[in-house]
């Protein structure tokens, strides 16, 4: 009998040394887990402001492309080195989602006579994106 | 106390089997999410780079207009382009591209190996980067009369019982961009003949 309500004892305590291990486990598995889905929270927002970025590139460009050939003014006249200017851009707008800034570049007379190269660029103003989105067209002059 | 003991057998090691259960659901549910993640980047950057592909064909095919005219009038007047590099970055492989014959399905047959208008933007072509190639071929309508013929091909300036009126170019700009996306735009464009037949060789720019 003694030696029963020893080992009882025994094993009672040797219970919690284990939910304490099992406790511990948890939390630094749980911890871990915790970056991982950090991460690919993180890494949604990357992809929803990528698409939204490239859509308003795209709408953006394609309102220049729609306008006059003679309305497109290369306003710096910095031509093609100027294309990928973001501070210094030949004009600019906020996104009507305040979310991002788009600029865009003029180079007239651009990669040959009677061409105007557009070049959009559209900045995250959270700077989740590191680098801009940018597109170009090549706009003709009509005869 | 039997009963305690019982107890205290069959709950050695089952709090670490709930807490590695519980584990192996999170890590389950960790890895899904972070596969969908995975796979919402590609199809945004994806999405993302084909726009920028597409905006480069679609505005290539407009260069490839004006690279047209300006050919058309210089094969007119000055029997084609002096140099086999227009600009700063502008490949040309056929001198007088406006008068190409060819009848080939252009959108089908243009690739990196059968440009033979032109490219860019490379002077020394590296196409492992982003480029542009370009195809073009032309018909010459006539007016004859009441009657209107097409004729396939090109046939100068030179006088004969029938005028051409209108040339019709068909042109295909092939853009390749980053990771491997490739665009095609095929356009039909036209050009007055008057415009080229009254050009003098000052109006010839290249």
């Amino acid at each position: 009998m003694n030696i029963y309500r020893n080992r009882a004892i025994s094993e009672y305590g040797f219970t919690l040394i284990e939910a304490l291990i099992a406790m511990f486990i948890l939390t630094v598995g749980i911890l871990s887990l915790y970056s991982m889905q950090l991460t690919s929270i993180t890494g949604n927002s990357r992809a929803s402001k990528i698409t939204i970025g490239s859509n308003w590139a795209m709408d953006k460009i394609e309102e220049l492309i729609e306008m006059d050939y003679d309305d497109l003014s290369d306003s710096d006249n910095d031509g093609e080195a100027g294309l990928d200017d973001l501070s210094g851009a030949d004009d600019q707008e906020t996104s009507s989602d305040e979310q991002y800034t788009l600029y865009w570049n003029v180079a007239e007379d651009y990669p040959i006579e009677g061409c105007k190269t557009l070049r959009v660029r559209v900045q995250d103003n959270n700077n989740i994106l590191s680098n801009a989105i940018t597109y170009q067209y090549i706009k003709e002059e009509l005869n | 106390m039997h009963h305690g003991l019982f107890l205290n057998r069959c709950e050695q090691g089952y709090v670490l089997v709930i807490a590695m259960m519980t584990l192996l659901v999170l890590t389950m549910l960790g890895i899904l999410a972070t596969k969908s993640t995975i796979t919402e980047l590609m199809i945004s950057g994806n999405d993302r780079v084909h726009k920028q592909t597409f905006y480069q064909a679609d505005g290539g095919s407009e260069l490839a207009e004006r690279l047209i005219y300006h050919n058309a009038i210089c094969t007119a007047t000055n029997g084609g382009f002096a140099s086999d590099t227009l600009g700063t970055s502008i490949t040309i492989e056929d001198l007088t591209l406006s008068a190409n014959e060819t009848t080939a399905d252009l959108f089908t047959t243009i690739s990196d190996s059968n440009r033979t208008a032109a490219y860019y933007p490379y002077g020394t072509i590296d196409d492992s980067e982003p480029h542009t190639n370009f195809l073009n071929t032309v018909a010459v309508t006539y007016t004859s009369g009441s009657s209107t013929s097409m004729v396939s091909g090109y046939d100068g300036t030179g006088s004969s019982s029938v005028t051409a009126t209108r040339r019709i170019y068909t042109i295909a700009s092939q853009h390749f961009g980053k990771v491997n996306s490739e665009s095609i735009i095929q356009v039909k464009w036209d050009i007055e003949n008057t415009i080229l037949s009254s050009a003098s060789s000052y109006d010839c720019e290249y």
